[in-house]
């Protein structure tokens, strides 16, 4: 082996540990990049051109991107779970917080002490006009829960009409990936796998998905019962279809509707809260609404106004319990002439029974099976139980996600002190080199001042 | 195991957040003095105080029913015990009235006396509670009895139903009396007819006429002291009932305060100890985050 040689071989070395350095710099640059991969380079020892020299030094051998595909395909199983229940706790949250707000119990009860004191007084104006004001204020608390409830759907359809954008945009993304896969040198892959795999990340927090990986690094990702979201080059856009009476969004895959196979991420919790939780809570309300007004309604036109005339309904009537809550009003007759309130069974001013039956509707139990107030109760129950089931679900499955997410990192995390080591390793392995180059020019120098002696 | 920098970074942010809940929550707890500030807080709780809530709201309507109720009685309770003594006085005066040796001024004096106490029965079945008349049945905004031109009274105008409200869940009193079972009740004529034989009697020193016309008022006497009997019954079932209200809404409120209110003691333990749970995860995130290969490199 000659001492050119040597000195080839060992610039080859230094190259080798430099880029060593490069790769621990590149890691540390990326410690907090979504989806990146910690790099580790590979040497291996460069062969010999010759049987009687000692090698050829070192060389690049390839850089590894550490990667657990096991725990990353199990994180995206697991992650739309987690996404669902955090969309859904959050929104019911957001119900809870109007429903207890509402105090519908408080209206309640004020209205139907309004008509025990109307019972105690048949023929007070003050006494009359105090049921007019409490069974507005009952409409129009029934009123506004409805709406809040409404406001909760239209959330959660813009939700999803927000995720369907963001599911295209991250489709086009792995299509564009995929596409770039098929040509690319192993370092260029491997940044595109890490761009592959956030995409995917992101992708799992807004639906449920399955993947097919190819050799080539690409991938191929489809949606409910198998529908194509990616496939190689191609992503297939979904479309949010306004329809129904509210206009609510309706996941199209081509020509299929494939909102009912979407089953988690965000996107699946936002449809659950707007087509079967909120709408659970709506027709209880509207069911107590609807059987309030009924039964007061009924009450009412069995009795006697102050001018000794039939009672007319104190509700405007409503025709069926779909929609009751958001309709419910005083009949404007008995807003302006609180004179046509039926406190009397007979036509005589001083009876009161029809008030004070009235009155007495609040331990009644209605045609729903329950008092009005425990009705409301049961609706109360409900919401604050679904939203502590959702968030015991949503810790429940962040503890899993927060698991796996560790055992990913252990794989592909960046860890500062390794680094650190690394450097410390390729560091002294290029001082080493260094010093080793230096002696062979040392050594060259002795050679070159022996021939010009 | 390897403990990359975005494993400490995640497991002490969500260490945090956790302790940054609890005490979060502890400290509304202390702030508004409940224990359910949210639905989810106790569902179970939740519905429970809108029972409760219910139940003190209802035993409230029984009570504003019951001193409703109580002021009318003890107007009533009055009234009829004016009407009793006036019906005495009318007695005593009829009995001063009888006799051979009653002179005709002794007579006439007696007419006169006879006179103001219908009238002032006149006025006692006449008593109004808030605008609405007390012995007039359920007519209430007609008066029962109504002077006639030349002193005469009207025959009742009021009827036969009365008014009643509950004090609890079983038991009601009357609100509104009917004058003609108190005046009349099943006499032919009413206490005002009777008082007018009587100074017809008198006048004629007719002494069946103001016999007949003392046993007509016993009976209407009888018929008073049957009705403020039944007002003072009435007043009974309220005390009663009060007593019982204020128990169960003592019992009520208590329900209420044990599943709404935050045991402040325990609340401000858990506070505390919230705090020094989140204090410890902020010391620890930033003391192992410190701690780095990093600074021993030269």
């Amino acid at each position: 082996m000659s001492l050119f040689s040597s000195l080839s071989s060992t610039a080859g070395a230094l190259g080798a540990q430099e880029y060593g350095l490069e790769i621990a710099g590149q890691n540390l640059a990326n410690i907090n990049t979504p989806g990146y991969a910690r790099r580790t380079v590979n040497l291996a020892e460069a062969p010999g051109t010759d049987p009687l020299i000692a090698g050829g030094g070192v060389e690049v051998q390839s850089v590894t991107a550490q990667r657990n595909a096991l725990v990353e395909s199990r994180l995206w199983h697991e992650q739309p779970s987690g996404s669902e229940q955090a969309a859904i706790a959050d929104s019911l949250s957001v119900v809870q917080t109007a429903l207890g707000g509402a105090s519908l119990d408080t209206q309640l009860n004020n209205f139907f002490d309004a008509f025990s004191a109307l019972a105690n007084d048949p023929t007070s104006r003050p006494a009359r006009f105090q049921v007019v004001s409490k069974g507005q204020s009952l409409a129009q608390t029934f009123n506004a829960v409805s709406a809040s409830l409404a406001t909760s759907q239209r959330d959660a359809d813009a939700n999803v009409r927000t995720g369907v954008d963001q599911v295209n945009a991250l489709a086009a993304t792995l299509a564009s990936i995929n596409t770039s896969l098929a040509g690319t040198t192993d370092a260029g892959a491997e940044t595109l796998k890490d761009q592959q795999s956030n995409a995917l990340q992101s992708l799992s927090q807004l639906i449920d998905f399955s993947v097919i990986h190819h050799a080539d690094g690409s991938v191929d990702v489809s949606i409910g019962q198998g529908r194509a979201l990616v496939a190689g080059a191609n992503s297939y856009q979904l479309r949010a279809v306004s329809g129904g009476p509210q206009g609510f969004a309706s996941i199209f895959s081509g020509s299929a509707d494939v909102s009912a196979e979407i089953g988690g991420g965000s996107i699946g919790g936002a449809l659950r809260v707007r087509d079967v939780v909120v709408p659970g809570y709506a027709a209880s309300l509207d069911k107590l609404a609807f059987d309030l007004s009924t039964s007061v309604n009924a009450a009412h036109q069995a009795g006697f106004d102050l001018n000794g005339n039939p009672g007319g309904a104190f509700f405007t009537p409503l025709a069926a319990p779909a929609g009751a809550a958001a309709a419910l009003s005083v009949n404007p007759a008995i807003v302006n002439d609180g004179t046509l309130i039926a406190a009397a069974s007979a036509p005589v001013a001083g009876d009161n029974r029809t008030a004070a039956a009235i009155g007495n509707l609040r331990t009644t139990v209605l045609a729903g099976g329950a008092t009005p107030l425990d009705a409301w109760g049961a609706i109360v129950y409900r919401v604050g139980s679904d939203v502590q089931a959702a968030r015991q679900e949503q810790s429940s499955r962040a503890d899993v996600i927060t698991q796996l997410q560790n055992l990913r990192d252990q794989t592909s995390g960046v860890s500062m002190d390794e680094e650190a080591a690394s450097m410390i390793r390729f560091q002294r392995a290029y001082e080493a080199n260094a010093r080793f180059f230096t002696t062979l020019s040392d050594s060259l120098d002795t050679l070159l001042a022996m021939v010009n002696r | 195991m390897r403990v990359t920098f975005g494993i400490e970074f995640r497991d002490g942010t969500a260490d945090i957040a956790l302790a940054a809940e609890r005490l979060a929550a502890a400290q509304r707890q202390v702030s508004s003095g409940h224990r359910i500030n949210d639905l989810s807080d106790d569902p179970v709780g939740a519905s429970s105080v809108v029972q409760q809530q219910s139940a003190i709201a209802r035993i409230d309507a029984y009570t504003a029913a019951s001193d409703s109720a109580s002021s009318r009685l003890t107007v009533a309770d009055s009234v009829l015990s004016d009407l009793i003594d006036t019906i005495t006085a009318a007695q005593t005066t009829v009995v001063g009235a009888q006799g051979s040796e009653v002179t005709a001024t002794q007579a006439d004096a007696a007419v006169q006396q006879l006179g103001a106490l219908r009238d002032a029965v006149l006025s006692d079945m006449n008593t109004q509670v808030n605008g609405t008349f007390l012995f007039g049945g359920t007519n209430v905004l007609a008066q029962p009895y109504v002077q006639l031109a030349g002193g005469a009274v009207s025959a009742y105008q009021g009827n036969a139903a009365t008014a009643s409200v509950g004090v609890d869940a079983s038991r009601s009193v009357p609100i509104s009396f009917d004058g003609g079972q108190i005046l009349q009740g099943a006499d032919p004529a009413d206490l005002f007819s009777t008082f007018a034989s009587l100074a017809t009697a008198i006048t004629n020193r007719d002494s069946v006429g103001m016999s007949q016309g003392l046993a007509a008022l016993k009976r209407a006497f009888d018929r008073a002291t049957v009705a403020q009997t039944a007002v003072g019954n009435a007043l009974n079932t309220i005390d009663s009932a009060t007593t019982q209200r204020v128990t169960a809404r003592n019992d009520a409120a208590a329900r209420l305060s044990k599943v709404q209110d935050a045991d402040m003691a325990s609340a401000i333990t858990e506070m505390t100890s919230a705090q020094n749970a989140y204090s410890a995860a902020l010391g620890a995130f930033a003391t192992v985050n410190k701690l780095s290969l990093m600074d021993y490199l030269k």
